[in-house]
């Protein structure tokens, strides 16, 4: 009797301990790897309520705000009718919680970050998909007019957990560039940096979030000489060590070919979900190669078979939005160098950045009251006294500045008063693209001259020599037409010079650009009551 | 016979067996499984708590590993003392010889009490072991003074006087509580001998629960329960008799579901006289590293008798009081002792445990073995070198070590509903994490010091 029952007290403990062994064992393999069992899950919860009262506190509509939805609020701001002519895509990569986190060139702190999120809600900003995104530049369907598509690079957790709370508050969606080799790689689990499977998979139902490659594993530094250790995955041929040379170009090919098609097939297989975009690590899309500048060349050939969209950073002389038409290469608004170029009240200037960068509608005139859009291409800007003065800088001997919102413009007349108190030489542009792309008239001291870039490639100014007095400080109407494929500078109000516009200058918006004479550093142009009319000016006299 | 008189012996028997139901108490088992479920929510507490580290540190398969281990191994110990009342009826029912003669089963008794310069106490300890209920005639007692240099032998002599069956043993130089222990053993004729500390006594009221057991031939010796007589003295105090209950009512019990007991405490425990004696010179002769040993008399001696394929139980219904220490530096003295017996003792004990009981060595005794030697080396690790090299504080360990005590706490408000000292087990647990966890690997360094540091 004794001895049954022990032996039956034995199997019974035996049975109980496993079974706790295994439920441990498992619980703690389930609640390490479920996000939503984690203690992030209930500090998201509780930032997502704090972000809630925020925001209601924001609409200046306190607590009685929560049950209104977020939707009512937008669509009462936005303007229904307008539709977008262009979407502008914004990029962040961390975004910092601790409040002791020191200031770097890459992450933005949590509270920028919420104060820009909700001035773009307040505005009346609402985020867009890619589908929709694709869909829009291929001219299928139309989007409001404040859209804007979120994007976030690296896939880190920390451009995640305190993002997403905000997100689920505006009703807003955003793209997370996975560096797939780190976040779907063996180890991901491990990681305290990169977001997990796990995390990803999550991200992806609840959603807010699409997924898209960053590479698989493109983002490091390379090796690209026996001594060089910082060259670009995507863009560098790499040095093979254990043979003593370069890679060759079919390598090259190879290798990125294989690591861009991976890192997709591995959103797919992992996540589930077709990634419809590419961002470029570093924003290199082959242009800042070390030993290989062909791989700019090269690199659309292998992404435009794999991704219909590729983001990279957008440089100072471009327009910040995209336009319809090919999406693949496709801008990106680096949310921690546009707008410092700005200033320091971040989240009012992004609201500015981004109203001031829908199309602007003709006749336009500028006082110069404040900034409307003016884009700084390089150089000093500034706005005083109702004038713009576009300056060089310590780095550069020219300065550049063009408007945002004008990159449709077609047939239009540009006019500004116009002063070089230092002397110095300046002009105007129009069909203005990109630094590569556009119309201008050339005004110097003793010439006014038609000059085009087209496709990167300079055409022959069509000179007038002629004693303008320009630098002695004068004020100056400056005028440039543009029609069609004919193009005429004014100066003083009557045409000099006239030449035919490029193909491929089709339209473009307007520009202004000084440049020191004789390595006369300091001089500057000043700028006022710039207007811009669809009309073409009476011919005078 | 008085026909009133024989229910009366009736309800007493019914009453104090009243939970004694033959076999397994299935409804008992399901009424406290209950209670391990509300600690299965506690656990995944600690779950939450250690996979919570993880997302901020890399996983830490070792510390995952030991705390997986410690947590089922304290569960294990709830969940086997919860078959201990059950196990007990059952092995003294099966080879007692009928029913009838439960009842009559009042075999001699001897009391051993080695003393050394115990004027104050030695009076009382001799006259509470003749107040307990059992037939006078079958009561002996042996006090061993041993080199008393104070009046203690005169205060003996005198109660010889009114104590017929006293005997006193006189050593002029003193031999140890060992030897004292060792010679009460061999005087007396008794079948039954209890070993009393000078300042323990036995609740006169349930001394024949202490006897019941030894109806199975089989048990060698039986552990009494033991409580604080100084219980509300100070907070240590009270510390103490909440680690006394667990350390009793469910340790010892968890150890004597499979007639197991490792350490059938000094304070309060009954010796059968013929299993003791075969084995009382292996005992005596105890060393460790070339000198004997000097404490953990009782640990040693259940070990031997365990040794010797016997069977240990222990008994929550024999109540046995003693005295623990007030102050820290006493306590701290104990606990090395205590310490020193047991690392001497579990090396000693391993050797045969496997043997002799295969299912104990691997269930419990090898596994607490290592728990008590990685628990230093963990809690080294999660006190001093984490929050030193990671700067993180160890909260979460903290956090983990108070909801397993939650869940022995749980069980032990189960047990004893108005037993009020269950908050200090907290504090125990504090105390033993911060300080006593360390003062093992203190006792494995001064281990060939085998002075008592004074009691």
């Amino acid at each position: 009797m004794h001895n049954f029952n022990l032996k039956m007290i034995k199997i019974i403990l035996v049975i109980l301990m496993l079974a706790v062994v295994f439920v441990m064992v498992k619980g703690i393999g389930l609640l390490k790897n479920n996000y939503y069992w984690r203690t992030p899950y209930f500090v998201m919860q509780y930032d997502f309520i704090k972000d809630k009262i925020a925001f209601a506190n924001y609409m200046n509509g306190g607590i009685s705000d929560w049950f209104r939805s977020s939707k009512n609020i937008s669509s009462s701001q936005a303007s229904q009718e307008e539709t977008a002519k262009s979407i502008p895509v914004l990029l962040y990569h961390g975004v910092m919680k601790d409040p002791n986190w020191k200031l770097d060139d890459v992450n933005i702190s949590l509270e920028d970050f919420r104060q820009q999120m909700f001035a773009l809600k307040k505005a009346g900003y609402q985020t867009i998909t890619l589908e929709e995104y694709l869909d829009f530049m291929n001219g299928k369907r139309a989007l409001p007019a404040k859209s804007f598509m979120l994007t976030f690079d690296d896939g880190r957790k920390d451009s995640f957990y305190p993002v997403d709370p905000i997100l689920k508050v505006l009703g807003y969606t955003a793209v997370m560039n996975v560096i797939t080799g780190r976040s779907l790689g063996q180890e991901n689990e491990k990681g305290s940096f990169h977001l997990s499977q796990i995390e990803l998979q999550k991200m992806t139902e609840s959603g807010r979030w699409e997924m898209a490659s960053h590479t698989e594993n493109g983002h490091d530094y390379e090796k690209i000489s026996p001594s060089d250790n910082a060259g670009h995955f995507l863009s560098d041929k790499l040095w093979l060590a254990s043979e003593n040379r370069m890679e060759t170009d079919t390598e090259y090919f190879d290798r990125v070919s294989k690591d861009l098609a991976a890192s997709k097939a591995d959103i797919q297989k992992k996540l589930g979900v077709k990634a419809l975009a590419f961002a470029y690590p570093f924003g290199d899309f082959g242009q800042e190669s070390s030993n290989y500048p062909d791989s700019q060349n090269i690199l659309p050939g292998i992404l435009r078979k794999i991704f219909p969209v590729t983001f990279y950073q957008t440089r100072g002389s471009e327009f910040l939005n995209n336009y319809q038409g090919d999406p693949f290469m496709t801008r990106r608004i680096d949310m921690k160098s546009e707008i410092n170029v700005f200033s320091d009240a971040s989240a009012k200037n992004l609201v500015n950045l981004l109203n001031n960068d829908m199309e602007k509608s003709l006749d336009y005139t500028d006082n110069f009251e404040k900034n409307n859009g003016w884009l700084q291409g390089w150089g000093t800007l500034a706005f005083s006294k109702n004038r713009m003065t576009i300056s060089d800088s310590p780095t550069d001997d020219s300065g550049m500045t063009f408007l945002g919102g004008t990159y449709l413009w077609k047939d239009y007349f540009f006019q500004v008063r116009a002063s070089l108190p230092k002397g110095g030489a300046f002009a105007l542009a129009a069909r203005y693209q990109n630094e590569d792309n556009y119309a201008a008239c050339d005004f110097t001291d003793i010439h006014v001259a038609f000059a085009q870039r087209a496709g990167n490639k300079d055409e022959p100014d069509k000179e007038q020599l002629m004693q303008t007095n320009l630098t002695n400080g004068r004020i100056a109407d400056i005028g440039i037409s543009v029609q069609g494929d004919k193009a005429t500078c004014y100066l003083d109000g009557k045409p000099v010079t006239s030449g035919v516009i490029e193909t491929g200058l089709e339209n473009g918006g307007i520009g202004i650009k000084m440049w020191d004479i004789n390595q006369m550093k300091g001089s500057s142009l000043i700028v006022s009551d710039l207007k811009v009319m669809a009309a073409l000016p009476a011919v005078q006299k | 016979m008085n026909t009133s008189q024989s229910e009366t012996i009736e309800q007493v028997y019914n009453q104090s067996f009243a939970g004694y139901q033959s076999g397994i108490n299935w409804r008992d088992i399901f009424y406290q499984s209950a209670i391990v479920l509300s600690g299965g929510a506690l656990i995944f507490l600690i779950i939450l708590l250690k996979s919570k580290t993880s997302v901020e540190f890399q996983v830490e398969p070792y510390f995952f590993s030991y705390a997986i281990f410690v947590t089922t191994f304290l569960l294990s110990r709830i969940i086997t003392s919860m078959f201990y009342k059950s196990s007990l009826k059952t092995l003294v029912a099966e080879n007692s010889s009928g029913q009838a003669q439960l009842d009559d089963y009042e075999p001699k008794v001897a009391f051993v009490i080695p003393c050394k310069n115990e004027e104050q106490d030695i009076g009382d300890s001799v006259i509470q072991c003749y107040k307990i209920k059992y037939p006078k005639d079958k009561i002996e007692v042996i006090v061993v003074n041993d080199g008393s240099t104070d009046r203690t032998m005169l205060i003996l002599r005198e109660l010889q006087k009114y104590y017929p069956t006293l005997t006193v043993i006189d050593w002029p130089e003193n031999q140890g509580k060992r030897w004292g222990m060792a010679a009460g053993f061999q005087v007396s004729d008794a079948e039954i001998i209890i070993q009393l500390d000078s300042d323990s006594s036995l609740d006169p009221d349930s001394f024949q629960e202490l006897i019941a057991p030894f109806k199975n031939p089989e048990i060698s010796a039986v552990c009494a329960h033991g409580i604080p007589k100084n219980a509300d003295k100070n907070i240590l105090t009270k510390m103490q008799t909440a680690y006394y209950f667990m350390s009793f009512r469910i340790l010892k019990a968890a150890e004597s579901t499979f007639n197991t007991v490792f350490c059938c405490s000094g304070c309060c425990s009954a010796y059968r006289k013929s299993d003791v004696m075969p084995v009382i010179y292996s005992w005596l002769g105890e060393s460790f590293l070339g000198l004997p040993v000097t404490w953990g008399d009782d640990r040693a001696l259940t070990s031997h008798l365990l040794k010797a394929g016997k069977k240990t139980v222990y008994t929550s219904d024999a109540i046995a009081y003693t005295i623990v220490p007030e102050r820290w530096k006493i306590l701290l003295r104990q606990q090395l002792r205590w310490k020193k017996s047991w690392i001497i003792n579990s090396i000693f004990t391993s050797r045969f445990i496997t043997k002799k009981q295969p299912f104990v060595a691997f269930f419990y005794y090898l596994p607490l073995v290592i728990i008590s030697f990685l628990t230093p080396i963990m809690t080294f690790r999660a006190l001093i070198f984490i929050p030193f090299t990671k700067g993180t504080l160890p909260l979460y360990h903290i956090a983990g070590v108070l909801l397993i005590t939650a869940i022995m706490v749980i069980y032990y408000k189960y047990l004893d509903a108005k037993n009020k000292y269950w908050p200090y087990l907290f504090l125990w647990s504090l105390v033993n994490l911060f300080v006593l966890s360390f003062v093992i690997v203190w006792a494995a360094v001064r281990i060939q010091d085998r002075g008592w540091g004074t009691r």
